[in-house]
């Protein structure tokens, strides 16, 4: 090899370098291009693979939800299908991943008997040994696909096993262990004891939609967290006392109104649940603030549940600077019907505004 | 040695000093860019995206899309917008003058009367002479703002203007956007309070077959001026901004689909309307303004295949386009030259302007004028045919790497063109493309140069040939059957 370069010796170092970098340019080229030829070789395997089994795991899965709701005949088939689909599931890791992911999305579309039997099928396939098998991973997206697969198949007693990744580097993971606690632990936002960063709004969307999915009984108690160190994890919480109409919760939230730095946030939360009861508060901390933002929520809150009486708030603000706290002062007295000369342009345009049905 | 010699000697010296760091720099995207994909790819298993469609936790979005002479296709495009599953959305379509009927069209087509909404004009615009809503319930996100003529950047400002939603999504009215676009854009703001604009990747859509605004069929355009494209758009969007949107360096989002905060945006002081790069212009400047105001943030880029546009079919019209682009990102780079090397604005400064400066904007006029110094050399005839050739090669060896790189990321992310004949194509037009099609590049940005010197400041025309539709097609034969 070194004789045939040898040829280089009596080069401009300039042409060596070139040289150089178009040997290495086309070595890359040269890999790049294989990746791609094997990427291509084993998508069409995978396919093929896919094309000769998947129908069948999804007409032995169709079949064994349909037999139980016929519920006849259910023991002779479920045994002859599982039967199937362990064969199936043992050629390898990769078709079993197929079956789970199957039963997955399958559990998620079907309701009652269907949606158990499912659920039993994971079991009887022992696919739950394979799911808690990737929780012992060193690669973290792969724990938390084990952990999101775990809950998805409402594996309650391995709920536990989450709490140790709830100080884990990766965020993903860290997210996945505290949607897996929302779903299976038994007080669902245990988490949040454990809470030290933002909770972001995605999953606080998240957690929301797995909470959606439970009973009143097993949700927990938000006010808990009304004083929580995260503010994400307080404004979460009040979110939630709205969404699941906790009006017993209305004096605990007047309570945080004296006391939070976000008020806008909780005199919304006020607005929502129509609480009366926290009326003569936020007439006395509209006066009080300076933050447009809490005017503003005081603004919309008054016009939802206020009267005749709040002229003078409406007085007060309609000559305010902020251009929004001006808008929500005449939005207020177009909702309780203020009468009021309009003064300026400015004034009767944002009336009309206001009154007009397909803008409101 | 004379002057000459010395003189070669630096010229030459450049050139491969120049290529080295170019060969470094786009090396170092790649990794980048392969482990980003990489990544997204392994996390998108991980969420069910889906679940934004009906949570009314999700944040509200404005999609404004102005429009100027749009009325062949303007009802179509509003219907395809209005038809994107997300839950809490609007759409501000800003007729930004038009002199052709589209105004009329949309009002008929939507059932429209004129409101009196009051607007906060933060941004100074052109004249909003009317705002429209329908009366139909079902096109109650549609609004329709018709102003005077004030150009792209003076619209969306309009709408920008007239919006009340969190995040705005400014696009192109002929873009056609996937159905799950907007869940996918919104995900970055949701997950990281400190993102402040998301951008999606664009792809070319000639050829594709589009029926009332929805992308039915992806093919590989049948023009071979628009299938470099695809190659070029492949590169930019899934190597380049992947990377600089990792290293949180990204400077451009492209106009054709873009999410940004809009508070943000209005504290920046909206799209600026005296250059013709104004989505780059304001993605930088809103760079400038948070490293200024020492907060954190985060430009980001989503590698979905989420809007899809059409790209320029002919010369000529290829030409205008890449004439205006050269002038965007000079007007940008002149505006913000305090940018060039300021260790104060991190990446943005230390790398971020100084790559647009030499790799995008200075690099064309460089290959011109190597180009010019070859042609005279030739003529004294003191060309190094061995060092040229091996320059050349080595040159041909960097655009087929960089390709052949590309066509990888899209092998292993979302597999668009799945037909080997496609991918062979693909890989075709990869190796013809140094010889064909990059010289027309390089030819287009120095005429734009050019006509900064002269002072140029318009957009230019841009004809359209329209998506193959099946509607189109079906439409034809009515047509057709009915004259006959």
């Amino acid at each position: 090899m070194i004789s045939r370069l040898q040829f280089l010796e009596d080069q401009d170092p300039k042409m060596i370098f070139i040289f150089g970098v178009t040997v290495v340019l086309t070595g890359l080229i040269i890999f790049f291009l294989s990746l791609i030829i094997i990427s291509k070789i084993s998508r069409t395997r995978d396919r093929r693979l896919k094309r000769k089994y998947w129908p069948y795991i999804k007409e032995h899965l169709a079949m064994i939800a349909i037999q139980s709701v016929v519920n006849e005949g259910v023991k002779y088939d479920y045994r002859r299908s599982l039967r199937f689909l362990m064969q199936i599931r043992n050629r390898s890791r990769k078709i079993a991943q197929w079956v789970l992911d199957e039963i997955m999305k399958q559990k998620a579309n079907l309701t009652g008997e269907a949606n158990k039997t499912m659920l039993k099928v994971y079991r009887d396939l022992n696919l739950k040994t394979y799911s808690l098998r990737k929780l012992k991973s060193f690669n973290s997206n792969t724990v938390a696909r084990g952990i999101y697969e775990l809950e998805s198949m409402e594996q309650r007693d391995v709920f536990s096993k989450f709490y140790k990744f709830l100080g884990s580097k990766n965020t993903d993971l860290r997210m996945a262990a505290r949607l897996g606690l929302t779903s299976l632990a038994p007080n669902p936002l245990s988490f949040l004891d454990h809470l030290k960063e933002e909770l972001s709004e995605w999953e606080q969307m998240s957690i929301y939609n797995r909470l959606r999915s439970k009973h009143k009984d097993q949700l927990p108690d938000f006010s808990k967290f009304y004083y929580h160190e995260q503010p994400s994890a307080v404004a979460f919480c009040v979110e939630m006392t709205v969404r699941f109409n906790y009006f017993e919760l209305i004096p605990q939230l007047i309570e945080l109104l004296k006391t939070t730095k976000n008020r806008s946030m909780v005199i919304d939360a006020l607005k929502e649940l129509e609480a009366f009861q926290a009326l003569p508060y936020v007439k006395r901390l509209i006066h009080k603030s300076n933050n447009p933002q809490t005017i503003i929520s005081c603004l919309n809150f008054l016009a939802h549940i206020g009267d005749e009486s709040c002229r003078s708030i409406f007085e007060t603000f309609i000559e305010h600077k902020n251009f929004e706290v001006r808008m929500a002062a005449v939005g207020m007295a177009a909702k309780l019907n203020i009468e009021f000369e309009s003064s300026s342009e400015e004034l009767e345009s944002m009336l009309l505004h206001h009154q007009n049905e397909l803008i409101s | 040695m004379n002057i000459w010699t010395i003189l070669t000697h630096i010229v030459d010296f450049f050139v491969l000093g120049f290529s080295v760091s170019l060969t470094i720099c786009y090396l170092f995207l790649s990794c980048v860019s392969f482990f980003a994909i990489r990544k997204y790819m392994r996390r998108r298993s991980l969420y069910r995206v889906n679940d934004i469609i009906s949570s009314p936790m999700a944040p509200s979005v404005s999609l404004i899309a102005p429009a100027y002479n749009e009325g062949m296709t303007i009802v179509e495009n509003i219907r395809s917008m209005l038809s994107l599953e997300y839950n809490n959305y609007d759409v501000i379509v800003v007729n930004d003058g038009s002199k052709d009927d589209t105004l009329e069209k949309v009002i008929k087509a939507f059932d429209l009367i004129q409101v009196p909404l009051h607007v906060n004009a933060k941004v100074s615009t052109q004249e909003i002479v009317s705002v429209y809503k329908s009366q139909n319930r079902s096109f109650k996100k549609l609004t329709i703002v018709n102003k005077v003529n004030g150009g792209k950047a003076d619209a969306l400002n309009a709408g920008i203007n007239v919006s009340s939603s969190r995040l705005v999504a400014c696009i192109d009215v002929d873009c056609v956007l996937e159905n799950d676009a907007l869940q996918r854009m919104v995900k970055p703001f949701m997950e990281d309070s400190s993102v402040i604009a998301s951008g999606g990747v664009v792809r070319i859509a000639n050829s594709c077959e589009i029926e009332h605004g929805k992308l039915i069929n992806v093919n590989l355009p049948k023009n071979m001026l628009a299938r470099f494209q695809v190659l070029e758009y492949l590169r930019a969007f899934l190597l380049s901004r992947m990377a600089w949107a990792r290293l949180n360096g990204l400077l451009l989002i492209s106009g054709a689909f873009g999410l940004f905060d809009r508070k943000l945006i209005l504290k920046a002081g909206g799209y600026s309307t005296d250059t013709v790069g104004e989505d780059m212009e304001l993605v930088v400047r809103m760079r400038s303004m948070m490293t200024r105001a020492g907060k954190k943030f985060r430009v980001t880029m989503i590698p979905d295949p989420l809007c899809w546009t059409e790209a320029p079919s002919t010369n000529k019209v290829f030409e205008k386009q890449r004439n205006r682009w050269a002038r965007g990102t000079y007007e940008v780079l002149q505006k913000h030259t305090y940018l060039f090397f300021n260790s104060k604005y991190k990446i943005t400064g230390l790398f971020g302007y100084p790559f647009w400066f030499f790799f995008e904007w200075m690099a064309p006029l460089l290959e011109f004028c190597g180009a010019v110094y070859f042609i005279f050399l030739l003529f004294t005839g003191s060309v190094s045919w061995t060092y040229f050739l091996s320059l050349l090669v080595m040159f041909y060896c960097f655009s087929i790497f960089i390709s052949s790189f590309t066509l990888y990321a899209e092998e292993i992310s979302f597999y668009k063109y799945k037909g080997v004949k496609d991918q062979l194509r693909l890989l075709a037009a990869a190796l013809l493309e140094p010889f064909i099609y990059h010289p027309r590049v390089v030819w287009a940005s120095v005429k734009g140069n050019i006509d900064i010197l002269k002072g140029v400041k318009s957009w230019g025309e841009m004809t359209r040939s329209g998506f193959s539709s099946k509607t189109k097609v079906a439409e034809l034969k009515k047509v057709t059957t009915i004259s006959n």
